[in-house]
């Protein structure tokens, strides 16, 4: 009996220990990885975020953050990007106060603001503000109200002439323009900015955007703030320049002419009904069933973030570039649909495709696009300013858009501010200025010349 | 029992989860590192098209148990990472810059818990450089699912321990005591006690086996006083008996010098038997050899006289047809005597070749399907030229249908004519004969009637003997050697058959003679078997 005992507690005990495991673990040392980025000359410049709720404070931390690196120096021009949560008329005013004189250029973003720190995307909004300050280079932000203008084209050269004169440099060119607008006439600003400086300055940027594309967009020209205006800031310097442009679609084998159109409404692409034609070519993933209806319009803002159109433009060394337009919209009774660009009779149009991963991959590619445009390496710009369709923003997984800034930021290696627009303009070499939609876009700023 | 229980089930419910846990944790080791490698692949194709596989990447993410995947640079800096905070931060491990898969246990950076880190090389670097992927996983789902099995396992062996007992004391009650019990009366009953009862009053088998114990213990009990009163009286009897046997022991001595005498003369007789045997042997040889040579004289001989025969009866046809020459109305009528005579001897050797044939068993038969309405109509047509000589009409009843039977048509043919032709020659001239053929159960009957003198019921057996003649003497009416019947019943036995007569005198006879529809395979061997002169026991 004491022997089965015996037996029976060992048995307790081997069975215990093959039902407990044992492990051997082993630790990986974790620390901090250097900052590369680093406040020098002959550029001065610093970042400062914030998503606090109450915006007066989203402003102070923000704007602490930018004087902290500055020192006792103060950036001469600062870069506002701002969501809609907060008041905007309150954010600027904020910012006009800590930065009393500085030239605030900027405009509201969608949904969020990135910059070399992260994707900042708050409950109640986000601000990010880059400052700036450098011999090397002469800011001049100027702006028009679109509402005040004889037409947007005066408007963008109303802008100009003022930003140039802000720079103090009357009759000079500007080596680039920055631009936030307000979505719709972004083609005849961009004439307008083309009528006084010519067809051969970039000019980047982005139309403003807000939460809902319901109009509650901003513009921002130092200490006014615009709802249906134009904010440029004209850039003279010696420094490097880089910019690059891209849409980072896929081309399809699908192509046409639009034989009947009006400013941003295609009614008819190779003669027959725009929207029949173009469910065809995507073979019903955007529009569906939902064509067979013959009354009513529909939004196919967010279904064919992944189908754009793409304008077709050949510079003279026969390099075919695409300028991709996103539709927005197709009402059935006529089958028409209405894009977010200018279109015109005659163009070709051709259909893209992509998914969220191409868009994301965008965020390295093309920083480092502008950086070979600007002939700068890696690490030795001064500062940059990043553009992506808000559209394009969206359709990411919103677990995957903290990626974004990161990826951004490790191709240049340098601070830089980011908004989420409502539509691009830039510069396709040996094509001009465009504006194009669910495209992304960066200037970089170097340090040498 | 229990205890035992106890001691099996932990052990083996010990050692099954710790086979099933492994068997799982092995499992999904052996799956994320085919994830690691697919991520790695994806991150290759990629690289320097500066293109991550971003879904990829977040699908692997999404995966359950996976806790955090890392694209580390050779000298330790985080690039990516599913975690952005982790992005750039550097990373102090001996397996960084592996060439080949590592699984590992570590430990969490977010949580501490325990985990398994796979470890694989990543080929996006330059020469010499050694990029690696981390993909942490998490064994939760293992120690979930074995916690699971630990709850379910210790349940269920609670449950089976609980029927065990109950069926342990079930058992004990209903089985163990009864079966104890039934051991002791047996023990008790097998040393004599046959007085012992078995005390069990259940219902089952065990009770019935405990009652049938009883009976047998009682059974034994009687049997045992009966076999103590017949060995009682056994013993009396063998006291008489034996005074018995001593008293014919000593008649016995008596008579044993008497059978000695009559063994004696057993042995005289049958040595005497013997020699009649011997005596008998030699004389039966004889009598073969005899025979033997009788049967070949008869053979020879008939073939010997046929021969002139034929020459005799050739040469005075010639001269009748006045061949040789033209002859007289009354040397015709001479020539025709010899003639006749000439076919009466030929007919007698005939018949005296075929009784060598029986005598010798050596008769041929040649079997063939026969319609035995044609054969017997063909027959009386045959005869009909006979019996006109004597205006007597022949008669043939045959029944419509009447089968096909396999057998020696000649032979059977020569029957009847046997039996017509003395049906003529025993009629008186105007009469008829009827000629009858019918199915008879399983025989075809065959029947021949006259209305001539009829034959003696004594002799009616005899007509069918060799040589036998109802009127025999010198002073027959009728010619013939009385070779005929015997011929016929030689036949009609041959074929299966049986041949008999009926009459009755003065009125007429009637033959018949049967053949099975069963036709005899080889006529000739039974015709061997037949016992055609009636020596055996009981005659023709």
């Amino acid at each position: 009996m004491k022997n089965l005992k015996n037996i029976g507690i060992l048995g307790v005990v081997i069975g215990a220990l093959l039902l407990s495991g044992c492990f051997e673990t082993e630790e990986i040392e974790i620390t901090e990885g250097d900052d590369e980025t680093q406040l020098t000359g002959p550029v001065y410049v610093s970042c400062g975020w914030s998503i606090d709720n109450n915006a007066i404070n989203a402003v102070n931390e923000a704007a602490s953050l930018v004087i902290s690196e500055f020192g006792e120096k103060s950036p001469e021009y600062v870069i506002l990007f701002s969501t809609v949560g907060y008041d905007s008329e309150v954010v600027l005013g904020e910012v006009n106060n800590f930065f009393p004189n500085a030239q605030v250029y900027g405009g509201t973003s969608c949904a969020a603001v990135i910059t070399n720190d992260g994707y900042h995307a708050g409950e109640v909004g986000s601000l990010a503000l880059l400052g700036v300050s450098s011999e090397n280079i002469s800011f001049g932000v100027g702006g028009a109200d679109l509402d005040e203008e004889d037409s947007a084209r005066a408007a963008g050269e109303k802008a100009i002439i003022e930003a140039i004169e802000n720079a103090g440099k009357e009759g000079e060119i500007p080596a680039i323009v920055l631009i936030t607008a307000a979505p719709g006439a972004e083609e005849e600003i961009l004439f307008g900015i083309e009528d006084v400086i010519g067809k051969d300055v970039p000019i980047m940027g982005g139309s403003s955007g807000d939460n809902t594309i319901e109009g509650y967009w901003k513009q921002f020209v130092n200490d006014k703030v615009y709802s249906n205006g134009v904010s440029l800031t004209a850039v003279f310097t010696d420094l490097k320049v880089g910019s690059a442009f891209e849409a980072g679609y896929l081309v399809s084998e699908n192509e046409g002419n639009i034989t009947r159109a009006d400013g941003r409404i295609i009614y008819e692409i190779d003669n027959k009904l725009a929207a029949e034609v173009y469910n065809n070519w995507t073979n019903g993933e955007v529009i569906g069933e939902a064509l067979e209806s013959s009354e009513g319009e529909i939004t196919i803002l967010s279904e064919s973030t992944f189908y754009p159109l793409a304008k077709i433009f050949t510079d003279p060394d026969e390099t075919v570039h695409y300028l991709s337009i996103h539709p927005l919209s197709v009402n059935l009774s006529d089958k028409r649909l209405t894009v977010f660009a200018n279109v015109e009779e005659g163009e070709k149009i051709q259909l893209m495709h992509g998914n969220w991963e191409l868009l994301l991959n965008r965020a390295q590619s093309t920083p480092n696009a502008a950086l070979e445009n600007g002939g700068i390496e890696k690490g030795e710009g001064a500062f940059g300013i990043y553009v992506f369709c808000a559209g394009t923003m969206l359709g990411i997984p919103e677990g995957e858009r903290p990626m974004m800034p990161l990826l951004v930021e490790e191709a240049i290696g340098v601070p830089f501010i980011g908004t989420f627009t409502f539509g691009e303009q830039g510069y396709i070499s040996e094509i001009g200025n465009k504006h194009g939609n669910l495209v992304n876009s960066m200037v970089i700023i170097g340090e040498e010349n | 029992m229990i205890i035992v229980s106890i001691i099996s089930g932990t052990l083996i419910l010990g050692i099954s989860l710790a086979e099933q846990t492994s068997s799982m944790e092995e499992n999904i080791i052996q799956h994320h590192i085919v994830v690691a490698n697919v991520a790695s692949q994806s991150i290759e194709a990629g690289y320097f098209a500066q293109i991550w596989p971003f879904e990829t990447l977040k699908e692997i993410s999404e995966c359950e148990s996976v806790l955090f995947w890392w694209v580390v640079k050779p000298d330790g800096e985080i690039l990516r990472a599913d975690d952005t905070a982790m992005w750039g931060k550097q990373i102090n491990d001996e397996s960084l810059g592996t060439s080949k898969t590592v699984v590992k246990d570590s430990v969490s950076p977010k949580t501490g818990e325990n985990i398994k880190l796979i470890v694989h090389p990543l080929d996006i670097g330059e020469e010499g450089e050694q990029w690696t992927f981390y993909l942490g996983i998490s064994l939760e789902s293992v120690v979930d699912a074995r916690n699971k099995m630990i709850v379910d396992g210790v349940g269920f062996f609670i449950v089976i321990l609980i029927v065990v007992i109950f069926i342990s004391f079930y058992f004990t009650k209903t089985v163990t005591r009864p079966i104890t019990t039934l051991t002791e009366g047996a023990k008790a009953i097998s040393q004599g006690d046959l007085e012992y009862n078995i005390k069990i009053e259940t219902k089952d088998e065990i009770g019935k086996l405990a009652d049938a114990f009883n009976k047998m213990s009682g059974k034994l009990k009687e049997s045992r006083s009966k076999l103590e009163n017949y060995s009682k009286n056994l013993e009396k009897q063998v006291e008489e008996r034996t005074r018995e046997l001593n008293e014919k022991i000593t008649e016995s001595k008596q008579s044993e010098a008497a059978t000695l005498s009559i063994l004696e003369d057993m042995h005289i007789i049958h040595e005497g038997l013997i020699k009649s045997q011997k005596r008998i042997k030699l004389q039966n040889i004889k009598l073969k050899k005899l025979d033997r040579i009788k049967s070949d004289f008869l053979n020879v001989t008939s073939h010997e006289l046929r021969t002139p025969m034929s020459a005799i009866k050739g040469y005075v046809q010639m001269v009748m047809k006045q061949t040789l020459g033209n002859i007289t109305e009354e040397q015709k009528k001479a020539l025709n005597i010899v003639l006749r005579n000439t076919d009466r001897l030929d007919h007698l050797i005939q018949d005296i070749l075929d009784i060598s044939r029986l005598e010798s068993g050596t008769m041929k038969f040649i079997p063939e399907k026969t319609d035995i309405k044609t054969m017997v109509k063909e027959t009386v047509e045959t005869m009909q030229s006979s019996a006109d000589l004597k205006h007597i009409t022949i008669n043939a009843e045959i029944e419509d249908e009447m089968p096909e039977l396999t057998i020696d048509q000649e032979r059977i043919k020569q029957v009847i004519i046997n039996i017509i032709s003395n049906a003529i020659k025993f009629s008186p001239d105007g009469s008829i004969i009827n000629v009858q053929a019918k199915k008879d159960k399983n025989n075809i009957l065959f029947g021949v009637q006259d209305f001539g003198r009829g034959i003696p019921e004594d002799k009616q057996k005899k007509i069918f003997e060799t040589f036998y003649q109802v009127d025999s003497g010198m002073d027959r009416k009728f010619g013939g050697a009385g070779l005929g019947l015997a011929i016929s019943r030689g036949i009609v036995l041959a074929h299966g058959g049986q041949i008999w007569a009926d009459s009755i005198i003065g009125k007429g006879s009637t033959f018949y003679f049967t053949l099975p529809l069963r036709s005899v395979v080889d006529l000739e061997e039974k015709f061997k078997e037949i016992d055609i002169f009636g020596l055996k026991p009981g005659g023709i």
